[in-house]
C-alpha cells in the first residue's frame, strides 16, 4: 500500500468492495447512476495525488482484497488490517439532474478523474455485424444500436453543468466504429465547435482512424487537442482473432500509419493508442510500446478488466506482478523517446506513462518538476493558451472553391 | 473548406508569421525610395512613378502576401493619386473587353457545372471508352482536355476530380502505392493544363493577355485565330503527354471492368438529359460557333454577354448560381493589372524598361521570344499565371514594339507558357486538385512534370519558328 502506482495498480484490476455504510449511505449513491464499464467506478485519490478509478460494480471486485470504508468522516482503504488515508471524488451533484430535453445527465456524460466524458453517438458498427471487439461491453452499455444521438445543446449542458461543479476540467469525446469515409469523425464537429465555442477546455477524442489522413488533419483543425486510435493489440493474430471488425475494415496497418501521421500534426504527448494490459503476451505489449513510442506516439496500458456483456466477461484478470515492469518499460520508453508526458493530468482509469516511475528507480526529479508545472492553475492556463495559438498557427484553411483558382 | 497542417517546426512558422509587417515597411520604404531617386534620363516624371507601382504590384504578387486581386485594387488608385493617369481614365480601364468576356465566361462555365451537363459527358465518355486500363487512363487525360477547350480547365478539374476519386476506390487503389491510381490523377491534371491553353476559354489569362494587347498596341487576336495559331502546338504537347504518362506510370492492374458498373451507376443516379440541360448545351454550341466566326465582327464580350442574357431569360440559371461558381477577385485582379499595363506604356516606363534591360544585349527577336516564353513557364509554376502576364506583358510588348517582332507573337509566348504549370500543387489549380487526392507526392509530379514542361516549352518555339510564319505571324 505504500507505493501508489502499484496501488493504483492493484485497485484498478482488482478493484474495491464497499462497506455496508457507504453502500447504504448518501456519499457515492450518485455513482451508480452513471454507466457501468470503463470508468463506471469510484474516483479515489491516493498519496502523492495519485487518481485511480476502481472499479465496484463488477462480479470480480467481489474478491479485492481492497475495502473501501468512512470512518469519522475520513475516507480509508484497508487491506489485512492495515489502512491508509485516502481522499473519494463525491460523484457529480448534476449526474441526478436531467438536461433540458429530459435525458438525465449521468447518461450524456460521465465523469472520471479530471475529464468529462461524452459519448454523443452512441453506437458502433461492429455491433450488428458481430464484429465487435472481445473485450468491449460497449454494446451492453450503449443500448440500441443506431439509438438517436444526443443533441450538441445537451452536450453543451452537460459541459456546463461538470464546469460549474468544478468537478472536470477537460472534455474527452468517445466514439464507436461508424461507416463511411472519416469513420464518424465528421458527425463529431458540431460537438466539438460547440464546445470548443462555449467553454475554454482542452479537449480528447477517442476514434478510429479515417481512409484518409486529411481527415486527421481536418481533426486537429475542428480543436481537437489530443488524439486516440486505439489499437488495443499489437499482435498482429490476436488483432484479428480479438478484434475481428477493426481488422476487417479498418487494419493494423491503417492503424499505425494513422498514429505516425498523427503524431506528425498533434503537439508531443498528445496522440495516444491504448494496449489493453492481459490480453496479449507482455513481449508482444512491450514490442507495441517500444513501435509506438519511436513513432511518437504515448501508448496507454488499460489493464483488462472481464466487463459483463462482452464476450470476454470470464476471462482471466492478468497478474499485477507481471504488469509492474511494462509500466517500467512504458516510463523508460516515453522518456528516451523524448515524448512530453505531462498532458495527462488527473487520469484516474489508466496509469499514465508519468506515474510509470512508480516501477522504476528514476526519482524523476525534472519531469516531475514540469508536471507539477503543467498541473498547476497557470500551467494549466498557458497550456490552454499555447494550445490555441499552436492550432491559430498550424491550421491553413485551403480554399477549394473558384476563388482560389487565380486563372 | 479543407484545410491543411503546416508540418514546420512552430518557431519557423512563428518567423514566417512574423515577418509580415516588417515585409510591408520594406515595401513602403523601397516605393518611397525609388520615388526620391533622381528621374533617369529618358525617363518622365509619371513612368518613374509607374516604375515604382510596377515595383510594389509585382512584389506583392509575387509573394501573394495580399490577395492578387487587392494588389490590382491598390495599383487602380495608386495611379491616379501619384498623378500617372487620371482617375477617370484609370477607372474607365476596368471596363475593358477582356474582362467581361471573362465575367461571361465564368457564368456560361457556372451554367455547365451546375446542370451537371458536363459531368454527364464526362461519364458517357469514360464509359463508352474506358474498358481496358490503357483506354481508361486515355480517355481520363483526352477528355478534359478536350473540355478544357471549352471551359475554364479549373473548372473541369473540379468536375473530374470526384469521378476519377470514385474509378479508383471501385478499383481499390492503394494511395501513394497505386502507381495506376497516381496515373489517373496525373493524366487528369496534364490533360487540363495542357487542354487549357487552345481556347479563350480554358483560362481566363488569355483573354487577359490580349486584353493588354488590345489597350496598349490596338491590336487584337481573335478567338479563332487564337485556336489556329496554338491548337497545333497543343495537340503535339498531347501526344507527347501521353506517351510520357505511359512511361512514367507503369500499369499494375489488368482489368478495370468494375468501373463501368459503377459509372453506369452514376448515369442511373443522374437520370435522363433534362430540358434545361440541352437548353444549356445549345446556347454554349451557338455561343462557342459565334465567337469562333463572328468574334471579330461582333465582339467576344458583347457574345459572351448576350448568351448570359439567354440563360437568365430562359430561366436556366439563377443569380445564387453566379454568385458560387464566379471568381469575382479574379475580374477585379484582371481589371487592375490591364490599367497597370496600359500606365506602364503609356507613361514611357514599358519602353525604358526595355531598353535599359534585354533590348540592350538581346541579339535576334528568336532569342527574346524564346527568353520570355522560358521565364513564363518558369515563373508560373510559382505563382499564379494572372500575375505572370501581368508582370511581363507590359515590358514584353514594348521590347517587341522595339525589336520589331509582331505583338501577338509576343502575346502567345507570354500567354501560352503561363498556363503551362505541371510540376507543383500551387503552380495551377488542376495540379492542386490532383494532388489533393493523397495519391501522389510531390515527386511523382516534379520530375515528369519538369520534362513535360521543358518540352511543352521546345514544341512551343518550333510552333513558332515553322508553324507562325504560315499564318503570317512573324518573329
Ligand atoms: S470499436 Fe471495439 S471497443 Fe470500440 S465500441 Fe466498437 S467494439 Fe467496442
Amino acid at each position: 500500500m505504500k507505493n501508489p502506482g502499484f496501488l493504483k495498480l492493484e485497485l484498478s484490476s482488482k478493484g474495491i468492495r464497499l462497506s455496508r455504510e457507504l453502500i447504504e449511505g448518501k456519499d457515492l449513491r450518485a455513482a451508480f447512476l452513471a454507466r457501468a464499464g470503463i470508468g463506471g467506478g469510484i474516483d479515489i485519490i491516493l498519496p502523492d495525488d495519485v487518481w485511480v478509478n476502481a472499479p465496484v460494480r463488477e462480479v470480480f471486485t467481489k474478491k479485492s482484497p481492497y475495502l473501501l470504508l468512512k470512518d469519522k468522516g475520513v475516507f480509508f482503504i484497508e487491506k489485512g488490517g492495515e489502512r491508509l488515508e485516502v481522499g473519494v471524488i463525491a460523484p457529480p451533484a448534476f449526474y441526478e439532474k436531467k438536461t433540458s430535453e429530459g435525458t438525465p445527465f449521468a447518461q450524456v456524460g460521465t465523469v472520471h478523474g479530471g475529464y468529462l466524458t461524452i459519448t454523443p453517438i452512441a453506437s458502433c458498427d461492429f455491433f450488428p455485424r458481430f464484429e465487435s471487439c472481445k473485450f468491449c461491453s460497449a454494446n451492453f452499455v450503449m443500448g440500441p444500436v443506431g439509438k438517436k444521438a444526443i443533441s450538441v445543446r445537451e452536450v453543451v449542458e452537460v459541459v456546463h453543468e461538470a464546469f460549474e461543479e468544478g468537478i472536470a476540467e477537460f472534455v474527452q469525446i468517445s466514439l464507436g466504429y461508424l461507416e463511411g469515409e472519416g469513420h464518424g469523425i465528421a458527425s463529431l464537429e458540431p460537438y466539438i465547435s460547440a464546445i470548443k465555442k462555449n467553454f475554454d477546455t482542452l479537449l480528447a477524442v477517442e476514434a478510429h482512424p479515417p481512409d484518409k489522413d486529411a481527415w486527421i488533419d481536418r481533426t486537429y483543425a475542428m480543436g481537437v487537442d489530443s488524439i486516440a486510435y486505439h489499437l488495443d493489440i499489437y499482435d498482429p493474430e490476436r488483432f484479428a482473432s480479438i478484434c475481428p471488425g477493426k481488422a476487417r475494415h479498418i487494419g493494423r496497418d491503417r492503424y499505425l500509419d494513422a498514429l505516425q501521421y498523427a503524431a506528425s500534426i498533434f503537439p508531443s504527448g498528445t496522440v495516444t493508442s491504448n494496449l489493453i494490459v492481459g490480453l496479449e503476451p507482455v513481449e508482444s505489449t512491450i514490442q507495441g510500446i517500444n513501435h509506438l513510442t519511436r513513432m511518437g506516439v504515448v501508448p496507454l496500458l488499460p489493464i483488462f478488466k472481464p466487463l459483463e456483456g462482452s464476450d470476454y466477461g470470464n476471462h482471466k484478470i492478468p497478474d499485477t506482478e507481471e504488469i509492474a515492469p511494462l509500466l517500467a518499460h512504458l516510463y523508460n520508453a516515453v522518456k528516451s523517446n523524448k515524448i512530453n508526458m505531462n498532458w495527462s493530468k488527473h487520469v484516474s482509469i489508466f496509469i499514465t506513462p508519468i506515474e510509470g516511475r512508480y516501477f522504476t528507480n528514476d526519482q524523476a526529479k525534472l519531469e516531475m518538476t514540469l508536471y507539477n508545472l503543467y498541473k498547476s492553475k497557470i500551467g494549466g492556463m498557458a497550456t490552454r493558451e499555447i494550445a490555441k495559438l499552436r492550432r491559430r498557427l498550424k491550421v491553413r484553411e485551403v480554399d477549394d472553391s473558384f476563388d482560389s483558382s487565380e486563372l | 473548406m479543407a484545410v491543411a497542417i503546416d508540418k514546420r517546426p512552430l518557431w519557423v512558422i512563428l518567423l514566417s508569421k512574423s515577418h509580415r509587417p516588417f515585409f510591408f515597411l520594406l515595401i513602403v520604404l523601397a516605393f518611397w525610395g525609388i520615388l526620391s531617386l533622381p528621374t533617369p534620363d529618358g525617363l518622365s516624371q509619371e513612368g518613374h512613378k509607374a516604375i515604382a507601382v510596377f515595383f510594389v504590384c509585382v512584389t506583392l504578387w509575387v509573394t501573394s502576401l495580399i490577395p492578387l486581386s487587392i494588389t490590382s485594387l491598390l495599383a487602380i488608385i495608386l495611379i491616379p493619386l501619384l498623378g500617372i493617369m487620371e482617375s477617370k481614365k484609370a477607372y474607365s480601364l476596368f471596363g475593358n473587353e477582356a474582362v467581361f468576356f471573362i465575367l461571361g465566361a465564368f457564368i456560361l462555365a457556372a451554367a455547365l457545372m451546375k446542370s451537371g451537363l458536363s459531368t454527364r459527358f464526362a461519364l458517357a465518355v469514360l464509359s463508352r471508352f474506358g474498358g481496358t486500363p490503357k483506354r481508361l487512363l486515355t480517355a481520363v487525360y483526352l477528355f478534359p482536355a478536350f473540355l478544357s477547350f471549352w471551359m475554364s480547365e479549373h473548372a473541369v478539374a473540379a468536375m473530374m476530380f470526384p469521378i476519377v476519386v470514385e474509378i479508383t476506390k471501385v478499383l481499390e487503389l492503394r494511395p501513394m502505392r497505386s502507381e495506376y491510381g497516381k496515373a489517373l490523377f496525373v493524366a487528369m491534371a496534364w490533360g487540363c493544363i495542357i487542354g487549357g491553353v487552345a481556347t479563350f476559354l480554358g483560362g481566363a489569362r488569355n483573354p487577359l493577355a490580349v486584353g493588354m494587347l488590345l489597350e496598349t498596341t490596338g491590336q487584337s487576336i481573335g478567338f479563332f485565330e487564337w485556336m489556329v495559331a496554338v491548337v497545333p502546338a497543343v495537340i503535339i504537347m498531347l501526344a507527347i503527354g501521353y506517351f510520357m504518362l505511359f512511361w512514367f506510370f507503369k500499369i499494375d492492374l489488368k482489368n478495370v471492368s468494375q468501373v463501368e458498373e459503377a459509372l453506369v451507376h452514376r448515369k442511373i443516379e443522374m437520370g435522363k438529359v433534362t430540358w434545361e440541360e440541352r437548353l444549356i448545351g445549345l446556347v454554349m454550341l451557338l455561343t462557342i460557333l459565334t465567337w469562333m466566326f463572328f468574334g471579330k465582327r461582333l465582339g467576344l464580350a458583347n457574345i459572351a454577354i448576350a448568351s448570359v442574357v439567354v440563360l437568365f431569360v430562359l430561366d436556366l440559371i439563377k443569380w445564387k448560381d453566379v454568385e458560387e461558381y464566379v471568381n469575382w477577385g479574379v475580374i477585379l485582379m484582371y481589371g487592375g493589372a490591364i490599367t497597370l499595363g496600359y500606365a506602364l506604356d503609356k507613361s514611357g516606363a514599358a519602353a525604358w524598361t526595355a531598353n535599359m534591360t534585354i533590348v540592350k544585349w538581346a541579339s535576334s527577336p528568336l532569342v527574346v521570344i524564346a527568353l520570355f516564353s522560358l521565364l513564363s513557364i518558369a515563373l508560373t509554376e510559382v505563382m499564379s499565371n494572372a500575375a505572370v502576364i501581368a508582370i511581363l506583358m507590359p515590358v514584353a510588348l514594348s521590347i517587341a514594339q522595339h525589336l520589331g517582332i509582331d505583338p501577338k507573337v509576343m502575346t502567345f509566348a507570354i500567354a501560352v507558357p503561363s498556363g503551362l504549370a505541371f510540376m507543383l500543387p500551387m503552380g495551377t489549380p488542376a495540379c492542386a486538385i490532383a494532388y489533393s487526392s493523397g495519391f501522389l507526392k510531390i515527386r511523382d509530379m516534379v520530375v515528369p512534370g519538369l520534362i513535360l514542361g521543358i518540352t511543352a516549352w521546345l514544341v512551343f518555339i518550333l510552333v513558332g519558328v515553322f508553324y507562325w510564319p504560315m499564318l503570317g505571324l512573324k518573329i
